[in-house]
């Protein structure tokens, strides 16, 4: 039996952080509480938003989740695994692309598999083949990522992070720096692509109306120290489409959540 | 441009000429910048009557290249200095590469090397050539040695710059997906090193055609190669012969030249191309 599909002790994919506080020295050996007491636990598959203004914290958190950052205090736990680097059943999408620019994008979809070396090469070319259907550039495969459009770039990014068809997704605003249009776009096919494995979702953003669109439950964060100010369950039927965004419990939610954030 | 040219054969009036392809134009123009410049060589040493001992005409020069040409003895001084250029080039190269890959993976070493790197790199390294000459001996090797010299420090100090330049996103990139140490230095530092090492080729290939004539007209009991025809002629009042090296020399260069541009090209596939 070949590696990739060897099932590992069937990994759930909850995502659970306790007694988490962030400390950053500054050069003049001044220290800045960057989170504060942070708590919550997200169960398999649920897709979870943290939402809150620039400056709160929430890529550090982020990126204590996916273990680039070591916690000062208390830590984050991925099905009762303590995250003490990152963890090779996790998939990641930056803010920004991050494309290998002399790669194809076919060799920069496969790059964890490559990294892995477990993986035989007609596995992994069976495996890119399926997500660059499932992100809707079938064709792109041989092309070079300075040859795409931002937002293809960003779709490139996911599949890169889907490879391995990881339990838990951690994604630091991925459409941050799209138009509003395309994001929206790219909002749907997340949605689409997120709802054939379920995989656990936690997807900060600063962008109200996409958390509430996307997630199941929204993190608001405050600043100063960054800590979560309020988690909000988001009960907008599934599967999601542009008739959600005329609803008007989608828009009372946007409102209360837009109430609740500081400025 | 108008209408009238860019029109179809069939369609085309009589009195427009057909358009040469450009490569065919530049390539003309070229060759007429050449020939321009000797005609106006061969014009002015008549002119003013130049003692031909001082500065030969054009065609003496080149009759004096076809001469030592069918001699043989140019072609064969040629080889050897090309083989000491090349030989120190590929050397130096290799081991500044080598060097630097290690100073950007151990930081202590980095920090023990500095000061030596920083002293040797300040010597002229022309000044350097008598010691290779006491050491390696008037054949090829002392020769190899100083375009080594030249070549190591620019190409160790230029891979160091790239290394050290990887953009921190796509280090993470690579921390995200535990990538090994040597998978990220192959698969990421490498290509984003890759164009600073090109960058010190160009300017270090022509330094090191220098140094090998350089070496070479310092002392070359055994070996003959063009530095040592430079010499010969040199000390007999030979003009004409030491230009006809000169124009051997100056090919080299732009062929070498040339050719770090062009795999320079291949090899930076992913860049975008300038000019």
């Amino acid at each position: 039996m070949s590696a990739a599909a060897q099932v590992e002790a069937a990994p759930e994919g909850e995502v659970r952080v306790s007694g988490l506080a962030k400390r950053f020295t500054g050069r003049d050996g001044t220290e800045t509480l960057a989170l504060s007491g942070i708590d919550f636990t997200i169960p398999p598959g649920q897709f979870v938003s943290i939402l809150g203004p620039s400056g709160c914290g929430k890529s550090t958190l982020l990126r204590v989740v996916a273990g680039l950052t070591p916690a000062s205090t208390g830590g984050a736990w991925i099905d009762a695994r303590r995250v003490a680097g990152p963890d090779p059943m996790v998939g990641i999408a930056f803010q920004r692309p991050v494309l290998l620019p002399w790669m194809t994008v076919r060799q920069n979809i496969a790059l964890p598999a490559e990294l892995e070396g477990r993986w035989s090469a007609a596995e992994i070319a069976a495996r890119v083949d399926a997500l660059l259907a499932m992100i809707r550039l079938p064709e792109a495969g041989g092309r070079m990522p300075n040859e795409l459009s931002g937002g293809m770039q960003q779709r490139v990014a996911i599949a890169r992070a889907l490879l391995k068809d990881p339990g838990v997704l951690l994604m630091d605003e991925p459409f941050g720096a799209l138009d509003a249009l395309t994001r929206e776009h790219l909002n749907d096919e997340l949605l689409a692509i997120w709802e054939r494995n379920r995989p656990t979702v936690l997807f900060v953003t600063h962008d109200i109306a996409e958390a509430v669109y996307l997630s199941d439950r929204v993190l608001v964060m405050g600043v100063k120290p960054g800590r979560i100010i309020a988690d909000i369950a988001i009960p907008l039927a599934r599967p999601r489409s542009e008739a959600t965004r005329g609803e008007p419990a989608f828009a009372r939610i946007g409102a209360e959540l837009r109430a609740m954030i500081p400025h | 441009m108008s209408g009238i040219t860019d029109s179809p054969a069939t369609a085309a009036a009589p009195r427009t000429r057909p358009r040469l392809p450009p490569q065919v134009t530049r390539l003309g123009i070229g060759v007429l910048q050449i020939l321009g410049g000797l005609a106006a060589w061969e014009a002015l040493v008549r002119w003013l009557e130049v003692d031909p001992r001082i500065v030969p005409s054009p065609i003496e020069v080149l009759e004096t290249l076809w001469a030592l040409f069918l001699e043989g003895g140019l072609v064969e001084a040629t080889g050897i200095t090309l083989l000491e250029t090349l030989g120190g080039f590929v050397i130096g190269s290799v081991t500044g590469i080598a060097l630097a890959v290690l100073l950007s993976e151990c930081a202590p070493l980095r920090v023990l090397l500095r000061p030596y790197i920083v002293a040797l790199q300040a010597v002229p390294k022309v000044a350097v050539a008598p010691l290779f000459l006491i050491w390696f001996g008037f054949g090829i090797e002392s020769k190899v040695a100083l375009v080594i010299s030249i070549m190591f420090f620019p190409v160790l100090v230029n891979t160091l710059a790239g290394l050290d330049s990887a953009p921190e996103e796509q280090l993470e990139l690579m921390r995200a997906l535990r990538a090994t140490r040597w998978q990220t230095l192959r698969r990421v530092k490498a290509y984003v090193a890759l164009p600073y090492v090109f960058a010190s080729f160009e300017v270090c290939l022509v330094l090191s055609l220098t140094a090998a004539v350089v070496a070479e007209m310092l002392g070359s009991g055994t070996t003959v190669g063009l530095g040592t025809l430079i010499n010969i002629y040199g000390s007999r009042m030979h003009s004409a012969g030491v230009f006809a090296v000169l124009v051997v020399l100056s090919l080299l260069g732009v062929a070498m030249h040339a050719l770090v541009v062009w795999s320079g090209r291949r090899c930076l596939f992913w860049l975008p191309r300038q000019g």
